[in-house]
């Protein structure tokens, strides 16, 4: 089957094709999910938080005018969610998945430690002040570029290269004052 | 080149996106201690972010989050009013206690209310609660993976509906 774009999916879909939908939420689910689990630290909310991103982007459909891809789009919308979520919930921690059977028997030191500077990282990263987190994340893990970010956050592409360096300045002092990568 | 120009332009020139400009700063960066911790801080600190995996929720969750999308989908930008209605007034002959369930489109009657915020059918954000298999799930709960639903901000949206079933 031919690959087809975004757009052309939501033209499918304009006509009354709900597959080409379906096809869209199976193509960003997880970016999606994997963004707001980094935004939002724990995987019942990222899960909530990707179910509801989807209906709003159908309710808002008719306002989207394509003058930024789909998925900047999505991300915005997904941010707005995830924004909404914090100020409702205010304390935020990561919370890690169960560890399932298979991973159970691996403790070699080497992966300890790996586990325990993620923790750190992570932790320090829902420190950050919103949109400097928003922006590490978008930029570190979705390779967005620092335009494309800027259209995610309505702010210009000056701005958004600006937040970025913060981010990384605030991470690093923040895992200076809380003790020690180093060590690791 | 000054320390200012350098630090200001270290994003950038981390990211290989300079061209002639790039020899001027690394010159720069070779000789001067502050900018080259600055630089090696930051390559560091990329890196650590960079290192970080997320653990799969598993194929079960993605197949029951897709299902529950096309859930609320199907029943985006109808009025929340599926779920449990009470009479106020006693008209009907019912005390106020007992409940009856209303399809989402069918318009409550004027003399019977929703359920107070305190009832387990009304939608307060980020409040969670089991539905029976009988109960009537209002369009802002969302299902999570175990089973259990959370009350999201109530939906208003789009009230197209297709010809074409999703499922």
């Amino acid at each position: 089957m031919a690959f087809e774009s975004d757009f052309a999916l939501l033209d499918q879909y304009a006509e009354g094709e709900e597959r080409a939908f379906e096809q869209l939420v199976v193509r960003h689910q997880r970016i999606v999910y994997n963004m707001a689990l980094r935004i939002v630290g724990n995987h019942d909310d990222a899960a909530d938080i990707t179910q509801q991103v989807f209906p709003k982007v159908l309710a808002d459909l008719k306002r989207f005018e394509r003058r930024s891809s789909f998925r900047t789009w999505i991300y915005t919308i997904a941010d707005n969610l995830c924004r909404n979520h914090l100020k409702r919930t205010k304390k935020m921690e990561w919370v890690e998945l169960p560890v399932e059977e298979r991973d159970r028997g691996e403790t070699s030191p080497k992966l300890l430690i790996k586990r325990e500077r993620d923790r750190r990282v992570r932790e320090a990263i829902l420190e950050l002040p919103e949109r400097q987190r928003l922006t590490l994340i978008l930029r570190s893990y979705h390779h967005m570029s620092h335009q494309e970010i800027a259209q995610v956050l309505n702010i210009n592409e000056n701005n958004a290269r600006v937040n970025y360096f913060h981010a990384l300045k605030n991470l690093k002092s923040t895992l200076i004052r809380r003790g020690g990568i180093d060590e690791l | 080149m000054n320390c200012k120009e350098v630090q200001d332009q270290l994003v950038d020139y981390l990211e290989a996106r300079f061209g002639n400009e790039a020899r001027r700063l690394a010159e720069h960066i070779e000789s001067c201690d502050e900018c080259r911790q600055e630089y090696r801080d930051l390559r560091e600190t990329i890196q650590l972010v960079r290192r970080i995996e997320l653990k799969d929720p598993g194929a079960d969750c993605w197949r029951e989050q897709r299902k529950s999308i096309k859930e609320a989908a199907r029943t985006a930008g109808k009025p929340d009013r599926a779920g449990r209605g009470f009479c106020d007034s006693g008209r009907c002959g019912f005390r106020s206690s007992v409940g009856l369930f209303f399809q989402p489109d069918i318009d409550l009657p004027a003399h019977w209310r929703l359920p107070s915020s305190s009832s387990p059918g009304s939608c307060m954000p980020g409040k969670e609660h089991s539905f029976t298999p009988r109960e009537n799930i209002p369009s802002c709960w969302t299902r999570r993976c175990s089973g259990r639903y959370i009350a999201a901000e109530p939906f208003q949206g789009d009230t197209r509906r297709s010809k074409n079933s999703m499922s």
